[in-house]
């Protein structure tokens, strides 16, 4: 067994967790206001739509992804100066998100800018340990995040009500499958950044990967159906964060009531891990380009918090077009000479 | 021959000398008086000698008589000057024939306290003899679990002054061959003046974190246990502990007595191991930002509680756990170093100064004791004390950060542990090993213990024949 | 460089603007809200551990109540915790727009976590002021399985029934020199105090309870098992219940049977037809229609377990 490779099983759980990079925060404020079927048919309308991209990606990735963009060198800085935009905007979103959160439940009267400075400088320490070390804190959260779950789903089964998800009308205007599947799908494309080389088994992590993919489709379809089924269409379109309304209403024996504070640490633990990744990706991209070495954080670092105090508020239109560009110059670079390893 | 050595060693008074004649030789003992035993000079060399009758065998030199007449178990040829005094330092005699050859012999005094029992590394069931000063026992105490032909032993000679024996143990059949030979080169580079104990070359060979990367045990069962997985042994002379290479987090959370005992009682207390762990490093973050920052998750009797032992107290919460704890280290160092017949009644009045006595005076809050002597005693569940520490240092940055940031504080704490856990390597090996490189086989013997179906070695750490 | 972030990020650690000491805060376990047509009276209990010589309930008088609470807090010169409350009290004379505000209020509100009772009295009076939270809480927990009466809603509760039926339902209590359960109060729709019957009948149609015991004419039956289905087919409305009598009289049976397909009836014919009108829009159905009721109703008695031996 070779230790300094990855196995299938570590590129799995990151697949996992680059999928649910936008779930817990943009796209289900997105799902508000339409039904429950709607939400489903889109999920597994962007499940199917994403297979053959997924295939794609296999095809796509290189023994260095670096040198084998483009044959020109113009368009080699072009595609770079897109991946670098892009990941910097999916950390930019995942940092605000969750200085938000923490601001409206955790921290209220702390400024956001500053819990987003201290979560900024956390992510950036362990993106400068290298895509292993974040392949093992992955995994390792992914205990933590598995058992915080399933205590959410057992002590709030009694709360649901399934004649929540009726009435079974499908409106073809609300399917939102576009939106889905851009932003559940785009950050996975980070993951090339990993020279095949350093896999342990490709053909094992092929399998992996599609079987991650699969569940994590089937978990997000239940966690949106759970959610709607204990909150009600109506009410769930009307909050601001619904995953969290439901951590409230755990109540076991009576004694452990309001533990919803404890239990965030899921949705701190998701956007620690794209931010990370994302960070890295970014910093390995400029780092082909300018060659500095380890300085490159701090110049990352200050272009997202100058970023961060001048925005107040994030729409997803921009981050739908930016990802969707990102994907698009990603399937198009160049074919990597097959050589004999 | 002989004035040089003695000018060598700046004619020290324990070094001694002996002259003789047999036949017609002159034969000269050197001996140092404080390593070597004169039972044995007597015994080994001195007897023989005399009894040796020099009959008119014409062709044989005087020295291969004395060679053969010697009873003593190792004798050695010396050639050069500074080889004889390196053997004298090590507890040998020099015996110079003529001036021209000289034999050593092995006439070592025993300057060491025998086996005892271990005074760190408890056991309750299991074999109860440990590790001493002396190189040769300790390398007995392991050949004599593993009697096998493949335990190699290979010797390096470290410490530019003082010259310290070094013996590294392996299975040739089970251990990588990369691994031994990173581990010699790694020693190799070592540059001090002197090795006393296991502690240097620990620091010389780990990185820089909190986290300790080289085990140190004073049981033989755990060396030989490691000496099957695939790990290598470092033997050092002068020191009671002998350090395992490469080691991985969760070693710290096994003892030998594990092996000893039924399936399920080693579950629940490697279960209560970590539970220790973690009440250890966060529960005084987690009482501070209960009381200051969010005070919501707990019910609302214990809240009322809380409030009224905060209103009798002078300090804000901060202020008080700090001084607890920093009172409790110092009580827990005092507590080491004073001589046992002191020790009972100094104990007990710093459990009292710190426990009644300041609650009745109003300066604590009675359940801040309960929190600080919680957490204190959980991280002493532990028998390695690189491990305390660890606990010790995480629990003051903890601490820090929920001052500052509340539940938030504690989120970015965790992430830190576990940021720090995964970016460390133990000798080019996964620190996290079971649980990341995701092994199923050696899941089972991690948190829980659970009986495997198939025997399997260690895949990440033997060879590839021998899984 | 991974120290320089490490002494950066320790550096920063001075927005400790969150940090409230734990004796500056205010536990709440009770606040009752009035309105006299002006002005919102409302009343705040705090806790403490030693309860003696202590004045721990408030009252303030404000048009509006952000107003009440802001005055509340200088009052008490301690932040106001709702995170622990346990119960809201509200009274009798309440309006629509009374209930927009007080919901918007606790909604936007920092501490509340809107997972408290709600309850109706119909005056405010000290005996419930000065009772416990836990008696009225575990009042109302007893309700629902001895008589089937009321059943204990949170706020959050109250915000789902009025988006998604329009109407809400609160327990409503009445004191006398004691207080009681009566039944439920309807707010939003109707402003009407539901009689005990038509409550238990609204518990039995939104099969709330599976267990419970009801008195018919001063006598106990206790059922087990029981479980409403309403099915919805264009215009009509089946409503389904199987119940299990826990006794072996059939003569038994039958008297629980028509005494509940009475009060159902009785209730679908005086009060308005909300939840039905949900259930059609949940179904697909038409909803302009008169709604055409079938009521079936099934009492399975065992043969073995004894019910009321005298008669």
């Amino acid at each position: 067994m070779n230790k300094e490779k990855y196995t299938s099983l570590e590129i799995g759980i990151l697949l996992f967790f680059l999928l649910n990079s936008f779930t817990s925060s943009i796209l289900i404020k997105s799902f508000s206001n339409k039904n429950a079927i709607d939400i489903t048919i889109s999920i597994l309308i962007a499940l199917l739509l994403g297979m053959p991209l997924l295939n794609l990606l296999f095809r796509q990735w290189k023994y260095d992804f670096l040198n084998n963009i483009s044959n020109n060198k113009i368009i080699t800085i072009i595609f770079k100066i897109v991946f670098i935009i892009s990941s910097l905007s999916i950390s930019l979103y995942s940092i605000f998100n969750l200085s938000v959160i923490i601001k409206d439940i955790i921290l209220p009267n702390t400024s956001q800018k500053l819990t987003a400075l201290v979560f900024l400088l956390l992510t950036t320490i362990l993106a400068l340990k290298g895509l292993k070390s974040i392949s093992i804190a992955t995994n390792l959260m992914f205990f933590f995040y598995v058992i915080i779950i399933m205590i959410d789903l057992v002590f709030n089964l009694f709360n649901v009500d399934t004649i929540n998800l009726l009435p079974m009308t499908i409106n073809l205007d609300e399917l939102n499958f576009f939106e889905t599947l851009i932003l559940t799908l785009s950050p996975l494309f980070m993951i090339l950044i990993i020279p095949k080389g350093e896999l342990n088994n490709f053909r094992d992590c092929k399998k992996k990967m599609n079987i991650f993919y699969l569940i994590f489709f089937i978990y997000f379809i239940l966690k949106i159906l759970f959610i709607i089924s204990i909150l009600g269409e109506k009410y769930f379109s009307i909050i601001s964060y619904p995953e969290i309304e439901i951590l409230k209403m755990i109540n076991i024996f009576n004694f452990f009531e309001r533990l919803e504070e404890l239990l965030i640490v899921t949705i701190f633990i998701e956007n620690l891990i794209t931010t990370a990744f994302a960070i890295n990706y970014s910093a390995t991209i400029a780092n082909s380009i300018f060659n500095l070495e380890e300085k490159i954080y701090i110049i990352i670092d200050v272009i997202i918090f100058i970023l961060l105090l001048k925005i107040d508020m994030l729409s997803n239109i921009y981050l739908v077009i930016i990802l969707s560009i990102f994907i698009i110059f990603n399937l198009f670079t160049k074919k990597e000479k097959r050589r004999k390893n | 021959m002989k004035e040089e050595i003695l000018k060598l060693c700046g004619e020290s008074c324990d070094i001694a000398t002996r002259s003789i004649k047999v036949g017609l030789s002159n034969v000269d003992f050197i001996y140092s008086e404080a390593l070597s035993s004169s039972d044995a000079i007597a015994k080994f060399i001195l007897q023989p000698i005399s009894d040796i009758i020099i009959d008119n065998v014409v062709g044989v030199s005087t020295k291969t008589i004395i060679e053969n007449a010697l009873t003593g178990a190792s004798c050695k040829n010396v050639n050069t000057i500074d080889d004889a005094i390196q053997k004298i330092f090590l507890g040998y005699t020099i015996i110079i024939v003529d001036n021209k050859s000289m034999i050593a012999v092995e006439t070592r005094e025993q300057l060491d306290r025998g086996i005892e029992s271990s005074s760190i590394e408890v056991a309750i069931t299991g074999s109860k003899d440990a590790f001493t000063e002396n190189f040769n026992k300790n390398l007995g105490l392991i050949r004599k679990r593993i009697r096998n032909n493949n335990l190699f032993v290979k010797e390096v000679k470290l410490g530019n002054e003082s010259n310290t024996k070094i013996g590294i143990c392996y299975m040739n059949n089970i251990a990588e061959e990369s691994l031994v030979n990173k581990v010699i080169e790694k020693l190799k580079q070592i540059n001090n003046d002197i090795i006393i104990d296991g502690g240097y070359i620990t620091e010389e060979l780990s990185k820089t974190t909190f986290f300790p990367q080289i085990n140190q045990t004073e049981r033989p069962d755990l060396a030989s246990f490691a000496l099957l997985e695939g790990k290598v042994c470092i033997i050092l002379d002068n020191s009671p502990t002998v350090l395992i290479i490469p080691t991985f987090f969760i070693d710290f959370f096994h003892t030998p007595d594990d092996y000893y005992q039924k399936n399920i009682n080693t579950t629940f207390i490697r279960i209560l191991r970590f539970l220790a762990f973690i009440i250890a490093i966060f529960l005084p973050g987690y009482y501070i930002s209960i009381t200051t920052y969010n005070p919501t998750s707990i019910p609302t009797n214990l809240l009322l509680n809380l409030i009224e032992q905060h209103t009798t107290v002078p300090f804000p919460a901060f202020f008080e756990i700090l001084i607890m704890i920093i009172a409790f280290e110092i009580l827990r160092e005092s507590d080491i170093r004073i001589p046992s017949k002191v020790g009972s009644s100094v104990s007990i009045l710093g459990g009292l100064i710190l426990g009644d006595a300041a609650v009745s005076a109003g300066i604590i809050s009675p359940i801040m004791i309960i929190v600080v002597a919680l957490s204190s005693i959980s991280s002493l569940v532990f028998s390695y004390n690189s491990m305390v520490n660890l606990i010790r240092y995480y629990r003051y940055f903890v601490l820090i950060l929920a001052i500052f940031f509340g539940i938030y504080g504690l989120f970015i704490g965790f992430g830190l542990l576990i940021i720090n856990l995964s970016s460390i390597t133990s000798f080019g090996y996964p620190y996290t090993y079971p649980f990341v490189p995701f092994v199923k086989e050696d899941i089972l013997d991690s948190l829980i213990k659970v009986e495997k179906k198939e025997k399997k070695r260690n895949p990440l750490l033997a060879k590839k024949k021998n899984r | 460089m991974k120290k320089l972030m490490l002494i950066v990020m320790m550096f920063l650690i001075c927005g400790c603007s969150n940090y409230n000491d734990i004796s500056n805060i205010a536990v709440i376990s009770l606040v009752a809200i009035d309105y006299d047509g002006n002005n919102y009276i409302s009343y705040v209990k705090v806790l403490s551990s030693n309860s003696k010589n202590e004045e721990n309930l408030y009252k303030e008088e404000c048009p509006s109540l952000a107003n009440c609470f802001e005055r509340l807090n200088n009052k008490l010169t301690k932040r106001i915790y709702l995170t622990h409350m346990d119960l809201l009290v509200l009274s009798n004379n309440l309006n629509i727009d009374n209930y927009n505000e007080i919901i918007n209020f606790f909604t936007n509100e920092e501490t509340s976590r809107n997972s408290f009772n709600t309850v109706i009295v119909n005056k405010i009076d000290d005996a419930i002021l000065n009772s416990d939270t836990n008696d009225i809480n575990s009042m109302l927990d007893l309700s629902i399985s001895t008589n089937l009466v009321a059943k204990k809603i949170t706020l959050t509760d109250i915000i789902k029934d009025i988006l998604n039926y329009k109407v809400s339902y609160i327990p409503y209590l009445e004191i006398d020199k004691e207080i009681t359960v009566k039944g439920y109060k309807v707010i939003y729709d109707d402003n009407k105090v539901l009689t005990k019957g038509e409550s238990i009948a609204l518990n039995i149609i939104k099969n709330l309870e599976k267990n419970f015991t009801i008195m018919i004419d001063n006598k106990i039956y206790k059922l087990e098992e029981c479980n409403t289905i309403n099915k919805v087919n264009d215009n009509k409305v089946n409503i389904n219940l199987n119940c299990k009598y826990e006794g072996n009289n059939k003569k038994e049976s039958k008297i629980v049977e028509d005494y509940l397909k009475q009060i159902i009836e009785n209730f679908i014919k005086n009060n308005n037809d909300n939840y039905f009108r949900y259930l059609m829009y949940k179904y697909k159905k038409e909803n302009n229609y008169n709604i055409d009721y079938q009521i079936n109703i099934k009492v399975n008695y065992q043969e073995s377990i004894g019910g009321n031996i005298f008669e």
